[in-house]
């Protein structure tokens, strides 16, 4: 009678390379523990200078390549031999390096944004002559809200190139008006109807006091700079901005102290004769 | 009628150019108006069991701007290493109508500015604080006190081996609190220790309440939130 020959089917048991199973399941295992435990430290210490989104993604892709180093650990205790793995993972390496160079470019920027925090979300900012407030620093890109409510997406590559001006850095902020008076006009007398509506206005900062000095001969005018601190906070400059000039050519003029046109004298290199005639009726 | 001061408002006054009228409805309902210096507010106040006006910080309401207020002496003191004096100040509050309801609970309704508003910088313009400016006299007795002021006692300790001399003193209205006496204009805020540890650095420290008598101000729920240190430190300079 044929019998089921034990012997044969078990032979294959004798074959296999139980330590080395045992030893890849026990690397596998503790790759992945460590990896665990290693993803939840680095979330810990990342959320407290990241956005919670990028913390995470950052401390799960730091689990991957744990687990990937365990994994390829593992095949290595089996006796499988990945130096043909590694060749083909280089050159795809290389060749997603290569494709992806912008998004690698971009992600670093984002993280490198993260480190330095020129801005934080809803500051007022100015990044390559785009004004707006930040909505959101993603790992990718940087959101804008634009002054004039659309929204502005700049690859965080972009941003790290730029120059970047932060409204909200800074508790005060500077704003500068120039008012031109005629040649003829007392600059000081001006000095002083400027300097009343600088005191009457409630936004504009007592100290640092305001700056009011002639800056310029213009070609048609005595130029008067005006310089005066506001508070930054939300869009209250711009409040003053709007108020300022209005009010002080108002005083100016109100005090009867002259705002010239622009005047241009042309003068001809050689004597220009002027032909006049004269028609009879 | 001009207004006697601080508490029930009834139908309402006058009180520094504006001229407040509080009118029934037709229901429990009452209609609030002020009107004056260009400004007209106009509201509806659905049965309110008092209408009161109280003294508040003026830096909080209707916008906050900031919390801190700088008020400046007109006069610089001198205080000697391990001197001490007291002296009073008087800093600006806004006035505040409050309309309470059942359970005392209760909504501010007007808050009226009688001081004009300015604002300075303390310190370097990326790390200092903007402040409410104010300038007052400085009083060595406790002076009367007209609507729209309220008066700080303060006691200026020197620690320092050298003479300082003081020209400023911040006070954050996130600490500070406001009290009244009803009926009058007189407001106060609590006891304020001001310790110089250089020429140029300050601590302001916020004690108890002049006079155990006088009335608190209710802070509106979230107006204030509570702070973990009561002090405020001054250093960007004493003058």
């Amino acid at each position: 009678m044929d019998g089921v020959n034990l012997t044969q089917v078990f032979a294959w048991t004798r074959e296999v390379n139980w330590v080395g199973i045992i030893l890849a399941t026990i690397i596998l295992v503790v790759g992945v523990f460590i990896g665990q435990i290693i993803r939840k430290i680095t979330y810990k210490i990342t959320i407290r200078f990241m956005p919670e989104p990028t913390a995470r993604n950052t401390a799960r892709a730091i689990y991957y390549i744990i687990v990937f180093i365990a994994g390829a650990s593992a095949l290595g205790a089996l006796g499988i031999d990945l130096t043909g793995l590694l060749v083909a993972g280089g050159i795809i390496g290389i060749i997603l390096g290569f494709a992806l160079q912008n998004i690698t470019a971009n992600l670093f920027s984002g993280l490198f944004i993260y480190w330095e925090k020129p801005f934080n979300p809803g500051d007022l900012v100015e990044i390559n002559g785009m004004q707006g407030w930040v909505l959101d620093i993603s790992i990718m890109s940087t959101r804008l809200l634009g002054l004039d409510g659309v929204k502005i997406r700049i690859p965080n590559q972009e941003v790290f190139q730029s120059r970047i001006k932060n409204y909200a850095a800074s508790k005060a902020r500077r704003l500068d008006f120039v008012i031109g008076i005629a040649y003829s006009e007392d600059a000081e007398k001006a000095y002083q109807v400027i300097r009343r509506v600088l005191d009457q206005h409630p936004l504009v900062l007592i100290d640092p006091p305001p700056d009011i000095f002639v800056n310029e001969l213009g070609s048609s005018s005595v130029n008067i700079l005006v310089r005066v601190w506001v508070p930054s906070k939300g869009m209250l400059w711009y409040k003053v901005y709007k108020d300022l000039l209005w009010k002080m050519k108002k005083a100016i003029t109100d005090a009867g102290i002259e705002i010239p046109f622009i005047q241009n004298d042309v003068w001809f290199r050689t004597p220009l004769h002027i032909k006049i005639e004269k028609k009879e009726e | 009628m001009a207004l006697k001061g601080y508490g029930p408002l009834g139908e309402g006054g006058e009180i520094a150019g504006y001229r407040i009228t509080i009118s029934k409805g037709a229901g429990s309902e009452r209609k609030y108006v002020r009107e004056g210096n260009g400004v007209k507010v106009s509201k509806i106040i659905h049965e309110p069991l008092r209408i009161d006006l109280v003294p508040i910080y003026p830096v909080l309401l209707p916008h906050r701007i900031t919390t801190y207020i700088m008020v400046y002496l007109d006069q610089y003191i001198h205080v000697p290493s391990r001197g001490e004096l007291e002296v009073y100040i008087k800093i600006p509050v806004d006035l505040a109508v409050y309309a309470f309801g059942r359970l005392h609970r209760f909504t501010i309704v007007d808050v009226l500015n009688i001081n004009p508003i300015k604002y300075c910088l303390y310190g370097p313009p990326d790390r200092g604080v903007i402040a409410r400016y104010a300038r007052s006299r400085i009083f060595l007795r406790r002076p009367s006190i007209k609507p729209g002021e309220a008066v700080a006692k303060i006691t200026i300790r020197n620690k320092h081996d050298t003479w300082v001399e003081i020209g400023r003193i911040l006070l954050d209205a996130q600490i500070l609190k406001l009290y009244y006496e009803p009926g009058t204009w007189n407001s106060y805020t609590q006891e304020i220790t001001m310790i110089t540890n250089s020429t140029s650095t300050a601590s302001i420290y916020y004690g108890r309440r002049i006079n155990p008598e006088l009335k608190p101000v209710i802070d509106p729920p979230g107006l204030r939130p509570p702070r973990l240190l009561s002090k405020t430190e001054m250093l960007w300079g004493l003058m």
